[in-house]
């Protein structure tokens, strides 16, 4: 059977086309006639369960599931019938007789429901037979989101899902038939899992209010929202979030479908890491007085930082900045270099080398979706780069792809792995059993991070590319280098210096005015006093700007405190690990006072 | 000198009925006399009728004893070895007529069966395989390796006319070439014995008593299909024939039958064991495979079917244990042969478990077309205490009722469906005038309810509203227009659901409501239960006549609503209290307790005017009349 073979069938009288290999709902899609599902979600295995899409094949007695029957040529289909709209419609009612649907309560009701949507399609308009409604328990234990059995379905969107594309498998159902329930881990729950890396791609397949996202809930239905399309601020991944508003305020950020590398999945960080966390804004500049942080204008605030810079000579201010500014903030920086000594990026220790003019990747989709090993070097994809860790475990479960991991820290892909080893060694015992692994590997994807870039990072990469060379078949590893900062190759690229070792950084040369450039980083501002002596060093100022979009201890030393945009109110770009340039767009207005990061920069050094 | 051969029966009847207790008296008992170097004991598989063991069969004279207990076998060997004349106590009766039965042959119950599958169950020793090979086992393979081409295989299994015997009936050669034909490699080949329903054993009895057939079986499919790995599906609850099979596969093993290079021809084939976890549902062959893919066993939807995506998604042929063990046969002595036994459409035999208000309970094997009426009451003997046949339960908990008005009707797949039942594995559950209809069906929709894996909502939910109404029904509670419900979801559940499970839950009831429609109509209408089962619709009486006041029913009953009549040696129920549990009835020794079910015109007896408290009991209880 050739895949790209086309065959004709006939849906509704209607002469259809298709692919060999295409399912009668994909023929259907595509030739604009709807049949109705429940369970079935793209890109995910068809479950053939919820009965909801079943059609008639002329010579057959027995309805099929147009969702996991695959379409014949030449078969007549129909997709509409009294018998159909009986069956279905029936089923529905058994649905909803089964659990608690009370719509009026549920935080999906008008609009968002599958199984509502289904139900006025077909017109259900009462239910026949008896409420059964088993007292069945709620899961709120997790921190984003819960799981209210009362109203689950069974479709299993989120078993697939969860196993499908995040990889994890920490849903399934137990139990069987009416007593059927979904559970996590077998008996844990979502607070206590240690599988479930609350990526929230379940509650994203949910079609009902049974896995739901507590912030969400009851802020406004979807259906009601604006979708603004933008690019994930929390790694360089930059994978493509859709951001659902209403009035103003974030409702739901989901991962954007058309992203080419995401696809409409996220991680923890950029589904909920972006929002869902509750974070002190600022929203108006702030000067210190007597001791105390006060409100005051943008022209107060600027007038004080300027009578200071005048009084500081140049070779005595610094500016150091978050890795998250967009390109065009580094470049607003880069333009006023000159009234400073230094201007620097904040990155992780080891990041300059992977960050400082990389070859652009072309390909990575493919690569990662094809590949049949993955050799994980100095990286943290579990901890840093969700995204990628999902793909990292779709190869390994799904396509039996071989996994080597070595020089990272402990992660929940060590138990996928072939080999994993926190500090390689260079025995030959070792390198023989490496060689052992990879050697029937024919596209390998070697993913490095920041620890691949210490001498000892280069010389066990080094034996790993002599390892190919001495292969006999397939293909030399994709190298695919993962940054920590979500633009630090951005910013290194607009002029700004890679500072690895801030404090030794700042203690090169005698520093009376610092301006840290924040943003919207909601990391930075703890990680500065991970040692102790840069406290005390804050104390030796004569003046410490700090622009940031939210309160940190950093803010809480600051002479003067500026507002800035978060992610979701700026204009601007960033550079991803790819070297693709993504855009960020405006969701919601910007609040208070806050200003874009570069327009800061701007006035402060005008 | 070996003169005689003692066949104890070691099926799982037998054995729980205590049989392993009469080969050790037996053995004991030979040895003593210092026969034991003249008669051997052998071990078989079930030899069919088990309601009558243990029993043995000594051979050559082909003399079936019944019934033979540890205690019996002193006497047994006296009159048979000894004195060489059969043990007269022991012989079986012919049910009608009570005649006596000296030999198997001459036994209905045996005499009209057609052993094909089960030829060797009962006659050898299944855990040995020189037994096997000297009834011609083995030979079928050896045939097909060095003699035939595959095609020739699946054309002559094709012309046998052979189908499944796992229930649906489908043409088992056919099935073997879409699997052969498969470009995709490799092919799997897998023996479903889950065997799930509750009362049916007929492939239990082959794999416990011919496990060999089995592994010949699948070794020929393997060689036509193109596969070199074989699976037997097997339930955890069968560790009698997991057993039997772990050493007749390890025995092939030895002797080259299994495993590298089959008969010097290149042929290889492997053969292993997997033990299923006890669901229903993990029979239905795509629910199997998903269990051997040690993921949860639940059906998939078909197409595709397991031949053209199968075990780990590749082509795989998955048969019934019966339809495996008929392959050898079939290969050694010809389609042909094969096709004399049978009707047009269905050729050769199947075995039937048969159960319930029948005579002969057990296995018996017939050709298909045989009637209903030959299986129940020719070999079955019939239905005991005098009571009327009222209908039979064919194809297990999913099948339909037949009632008695087509016991005529040829067993073939097509007539059983005609009348809205089903052939399945092969169960026949005989229901008599004391069964309440309605009941039956919610004993047996009960029973898919819980089986249901839960995967599609018109089984998992369906299943559970029909037997919510079911029982309301029984409980009087029902009004007309649940019947008219009950009949559009149980036609809806069976044409919605996924697998064969739901499809066919709803037989029970669509096929009583079809022919016992009066006895709902009883229910619902007249609350009122005609076989007086349904407890909730049933009213105890005492007969005044009948009652010698022994107080035994004030005693029994748990919620003391039985009194003294005042004055007198009598006992009177009061009905407020009544929970129906027929314990008076049971424990009155004067037939003096009367179970009706008169509906809403019941008038109970007068009531006496003075009530009082039976002897022994303390006065908790306000008597108000
Ligand atoms: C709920 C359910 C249970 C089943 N259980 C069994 C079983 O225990 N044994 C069996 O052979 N077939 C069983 N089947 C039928 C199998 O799906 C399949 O049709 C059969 O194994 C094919 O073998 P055959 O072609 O030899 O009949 C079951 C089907 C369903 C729907
Ligand atoms: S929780 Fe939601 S997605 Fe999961 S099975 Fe239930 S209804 Fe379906
Ligand atoms: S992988 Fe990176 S870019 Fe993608 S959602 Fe997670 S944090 Fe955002
Ligand atoms: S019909 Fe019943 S047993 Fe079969 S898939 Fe549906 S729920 Fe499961
Ligand atoms: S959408 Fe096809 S069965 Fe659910």
């Amino acid at each position: 059977m050739n895949a790209t073979q086309t065959i004709t069938l006939t849906i509704n009288g209607k002469v259809c086309e298709g692919r060999a290999g295409q399912t009668i709902l994909e023929v259907a899609t595509a030739n604009d006639i709807y049949i109705p599902t429940l369970c079935w979600m793209k890109d995910r295995s068809p479950w053939g369960g919820c009965r909801m899409c079943i059609v008639e094949v002329a010579g057959s007695p027995k309805v099929v599931p147009a969702c996991a029957t695959p379409a014949v040529a030449g078969s007549q289909i129909t997709t509409n019938s009294p018998r159909l709209h009986n069956l279905r419609r029936m089923t529905l009612e058994l649905l909803f007789s089964e659990r608690n649907h009370i719509c009026p309560i549920c935080p999906m009701n008008k609009g968002d429901c599958g199984l509502q949507h289904q139900a006025y399609l077909h017109g259900v308009d009462s239910i026949r037979f008896p409420y059964l409604y088993p007292a069945l328990p709620m899961d709120v234990s997790g921190r984003y989101f819960g799981l209210d059995h009362n109203r689950c379905i069974l479709c299993t969107r989120c078993v697939r899902t969860c196993d499908e594309i995040e990889g994890v498998h920490t849903l399934d159902i137990a139990n069987r038939g009416e007593r059927n329930l979904i559970v996590v881990d077998m008996h844990a729950t979502f607070g206590t899992s240690e599988t479930c890396t609350s990526c929230g791609a379940c509650v994203a397949a949910c079609p009902t209010g049974a896995l739901f996202d507590k912030a969400q809930t009851y802020r406004g239905k979807l259906h009601t929202c604006t979708v603004v399309k933008t690019t994930c601020p929390e790694c360089p991944v930059g994978c493509g979030l859709a951001v659902y508003t209403r009035e103003n305020r974030i409702v739901e950020v989901f991962g954007d479908p058309e992203s080419p590398l995401c696809a409409g999945h996220l991680c923890r960080k950029g589904r909920y890491e972006t929002w869902a966390e509750p974070r002190r804004r600022i929203t108006q500049p702030m000067l210190r007085h007597n001791g105390e942080l006060k409100p005051v204008s943008w022209d107060e605030a600027l007038a004080h930082i300027r009578r200071v810079r005048d009084a500081t000579p140049v070779w005595e201010s610094v500016l150091l900045a978050s890795p998250r500014l967009t390109n065009e903030a580094g470049q607003a920086i880069h333009r006023v270099a000159d009234k400073l000594d230094r201007v620097g990026v904040w990155l992780a220790p080891n990041e300059g080398a992977l960050v400082e003019a990389p070859e652009p990747l072309a390909d990575v989709r493919r690569q990662l979706t094809e590949a049949d090993a993955f050799i994980l070097l100095g990286v943290q994809p579990s901890r840093d780069h969700g995204l990628i860790a999902s793909y990292v475990r779709r190869g390994v479960r799904q396509r039996q792809a071989r996994l080597i991991i070595l020089n990272c820290r402990r992660s929940d892909l060590d138990r996928y792995a072939d080999i994993a080893v926190r500090e390689v060694s260079l025995e030959r015992a070792f390198w023989a059993q490496v060689a052992e692994v990879l050697r029937d590997v024919q596209r390998p994807v070697l993913l490095y991070g920041t620890e691949a870039m210490t001498p000892i990072g280069v010389a066990v990469l080094e034996r790993l590319l002599a390892v190919f060379e001495q292969k006999a078949s397939g293909e030399a590893p994709a190298l695919i280098g993962l940054p920590i900062g979500t633009n630090s190759i951005g910013l290194v690229a607009a002029g700004l210096e890679a500072v690895e070792d801030v404090g030794s950084w700042l203690d090169a040369k005698p520093v009376r005015y610092l301006h840290l450039v924040l943003g919207d980083d909601h990391t930075l501002g703890e990680r500065w006093f991970e040692e102790k002596y840069r406290a005390l060093m804050l104390e030796t100022l004569d003046l410490l700007v700090v622009q940031a979009s939210y309160e940190s201890p950093l803010t809480a030393h600051a002479h003067v405190v500026l507002p800035a945009c978060t992610w979701a109110e700026k204009t601007g770009t960033v550079t991803n690990f790819e070297g693709r340039t993504l855009p960020l767009k405006p969701v919601i207005p910007v609040r208070g006072q806050a200003r874009d990061d570069a327009a800061i920069v701007e006035a402060v050094y005008a | 000198m070996i003169r005689a051969h003692c066949l104890i029966c070691a099926g799982a009847g037998c054995i729980s009925s205590g049989a392993h207790a009469l080969k050790e008296a037996l053995t004991a008992e030979l040895k003593q006399r210092g026969l034991d170097n003249e008669i051997r004991i052998v071990e078989t598989g079930c030899m069919g009728p088990c309601d009558l063991g243990p029993v043995m069969l000594v051979h050559p004279e082909g003399t079936f004893y019944q019934k033979v207990t540890a205690l019996d076998v002193p006497k047994l060997v006296e009159e048979h070895f000894i004195k060489g004349r059969p043990y007269q106590p022991l012989l079986p009766k012919e049910a009608p007529t009570g005649a006596v039965v000296n030999t198997q042959r001459d036994f209905t119950f045996f005499a009209k069966q057609q052993k094909i599958v089960l030829e060797n169950c009962g006659l050898i020793d299944p855990e040995n395989i020189h037994e096997y090979i000297a009834r011609d086992g083995y030979a079928a393979l050896g045939k097909v390796l060095t003699s035939m081409k595959p095609e020739e295989v699946i054309a002559e299994i094709k012309a046998s006319g052979l189908r499944g015997r796992g229930g649906a009936g489908f043409p088992t050669g056919v099935k073997w070439e879409l699997t052969a034909k498969n470009p995709v490699k490799p092919h799997y080949v897998i023996c479903n014995a889950d065997e799930g329903d509750p009362g049916a054993f007929m492939n239990r009895a082959v794999l416990e008593g011919d496990p060999h057939k089995i592994i010949e079986g699948m070794a020929i499919g393997g060689y036509a299909m193109g596969a070199n790995n074989g699976y037997i599906y097997i339930r955890a609850e069968y560790p009698l024939a997991v057993k039997r099979l772990q050493i007749a596969i390890q025995q092939a093993y030895e002797l080259g039958l299994l495993g590298k290079n089959l008969f010097e021809t290149g042929f290889d084939f492997d053969l292993e064991l997997r033990i299923g976890a006890g669901a229903f549902v993990c029979g239905e062959e795509t629910a199997l495979m998903r269990s051997i893919e040690g993921r949860r066993g639940q059906p998939q939807p078909r197409p595709p079917f397991p031949a053209q995506r199968g075990l780990w998604g590749k082509p795989t042929n998955i048969n019934n244990v019966e339809t495996w063990a008929t392959v050898p046969i079939i290969i050694r002595n010809g389609a042909s042969w094969y096709g004399q036994f049978g009707t047009a459409r269905t050729k050769g035999t199947k075995v039937f478990a048969l159960a319930g208000k029948i005579r002969n309970t057990g296995l018996a094997e017939v050709p298909f077309g045989t009637t209903l009426r030959e299986l129940i009451f020719d070999i079955g003997g019939g239905i005991p205490n005098g009571k009327k046949f009222k209908a039979v339960q064919t194809g297990g908990p999913s099948g339909g009722v037949i009632p008695a008005q087509y016991l005529d009707t040829p067993i073939e797949y097509e007539t059983l469906q005609a009348l809205g039942s089903i052939m399945g594995s092969g169960g026949m559950v005989v229901v008599d005038e004391d069964t309440c209809m309605v009941d039956f069906a919610r004993f047996f929709l009960e029973f898919c309810c819980d089986e249901s894996c839960g995967k599609c909502p018109p089984c998992r939910v369906g299943t559970r509203q029909l037997l919510n109404i079911l029982e309301r029904i029984c409980s009087g509670e029902a009004e007309l227009e649940d019947l008219d419900r009950l009949e559009e979801l149980a036609l809806m559940v069976k044409d919605a659901s996924l697998c064969g499970l739901g499809q066919t839950a709803p037989n029970p009831v669509l096929t009583t409501l079809k022919y016992f429609r009066d006895e709902y109509l009883a229910h619902i209408v007249e609350k009122r239960c005609p076989a007086r089962v349904c407890r909730d619709l049933l009213q105890f009486t005492i007969i005044e006549e009948k009652c010698v006041g022994c107080s035994v029913c004030a005693r029994v009953c748990p919620v003391e609503t039985i009194f003294k009549v005042g004055g007198q040696k009598k006992y009177y129920i009061v009905q407020d209290k009544c929970i129906h549990c027929g314990a008076c009835l049971e424990a009155c020794k004067f037939q003096a307790i009367n179970k009706t079910s008169e509906g809403e015109g019941f008038i109970p007896p007068p009531r006496p005017a003075v009530l009082e408290l039976p002897p022994g009991r303390k006065p908790t209880a306000v008597v108000t009349s």
